[in-house]
């Protein structure tokens, strides 16, 4: 992850309800998070395991930029037939001569008052 | 950053300061309004994205205006600038280093016998959104006078934004210029 980011590239995960202002964090400070997390799920005897992919993406891009909306689905287990989370991530992409870099990204959830729209929902299976 | 945003957070946190401790013998003081500044500028997508052009577009003898400009990114965002040359490494500012640039890029126009006017508007704007999440996809042009009938640069800004309940901020802004082997693609070109 530490190679696909600029060395001073943030990471804006959304708010949690006890926060009032958002966490901008570089990768060291998001694998902080991410073990917290893990955890105080372990603690808890709540799964662990994540598995997140890619399921539609929208990119703009024009000379050593890119931007990508990319929507993504969590599982549990690669097998599970529901997703547990879905979201869409903001990617911000920047080149250089050696190639891409994320610069920044920063991401929502799917929520009940906020479903995926439609334009950015995985195309079903022809 | 820290300093170029000290004032609003300073300003964010002072009605939680000046928030008297109240003990039971005390009659009831009036309710502070609640400790949180919603800018204009942040009230929606549109009105941040026109107040990035309207902060840095400045008069001959005048500078951008860094206060309202700093006001729309959030403490900790991220400037990345197009790289000077093809080989030279990736910059990434904040706004005061942002600031010094800007300034410096006007001295050396006034310093050539330049204008040191500024006016930089948006032609073409593509907008993701998903929740409390945006990215823009903003082109501009920049002329030294709004009636100027060419532009002197021409590029597209790639901006990423955050809401926070109350408003919208910038958390990051890129972007790259026009060059001869880097043309406007026909989709963001002004419709």
């Amino acid at each position: 992850m530490r190679e696909v980011f600029l060395p001073v590239g943030q990471l804006i995960p959304p708010k949690r309800p006890n926060e009032d202002r958002f966490t901008v964090l570089d990768v060291d400070g998001f694998q902080e998070r991410v073990r917290k997390g893990s955890a105080a799920a372990k603690a808890k005897g709540d799964p662990t395991a994540f598995f997140e992919k890619e399921v539609a993406r929208q990119t703009d891009c024009f000379g050593n930029v890119c931007q990508v909306f990319s929507t993504y689905e969590a599982r549990r287990d690669p097998s599970d037939a529901k997703p547990f989370v879905s979201g869409i991530n903001s990617i911000q992409l920047v080149r250089d001569e050696t190639g891409w870099h994320v610069a920044s990204v920063v991401w929502d959830v799917e929520r009940p008052d906020n479903p995926i729209p439609s334009q950015y929902a995985a195309k079903p299976k022809p | 950053m820290k300093r170029f945003f000290a004032g609003l957070a300073l300003a964010a946190a002072a009605p939680l300061l000046a928030q008297p401790a109240r003990t039971p013998t005390q009659a009831p003081t009036v309710t502070p309004p609640p400790p949180q500044i919603v800018g204009p500028d942040g009230r929606s997508v549109d009105a941040i994205v026109t107040a990035l052009y309207q902060s840095i577009s400045c008069g001959p003898e005048v500078e951008p205006n860094w206060e309202r400009m700093s006001s729309l990114f959030l403490p900790g965002a991220k400037i990345v600038p197009p790289k000077a040359k093809s080989d030279a490494p990736i910059t990434v500012l904040d706004g005061n280093a942002f600031r010094d640039r800007v300034k410096s890029l006007l001295a050396s126009w006034k310093q050539k016998g330049e204008s040191t006017a500024l006016y930089e508007n948006e032609v073409a704007r593509q907008e993701q959104c998903f929740g409390r999440v945006c990215q823009i996809f903003s082109t501009f042009e920049t002329r030294h006078a709004p009636g100027d009938p060419k532009p002197m640069y021409r590029g597209i800004h790639s901006i990423q934004l955050v809401n926070d309940g109350s408003r919208w901020w910038i958390v990051s802004l890129a972007w790259d210029g026009e060059r001869p082997d880097n043309p406007i693609p026909p989709q963001y070109e002004k419709q």
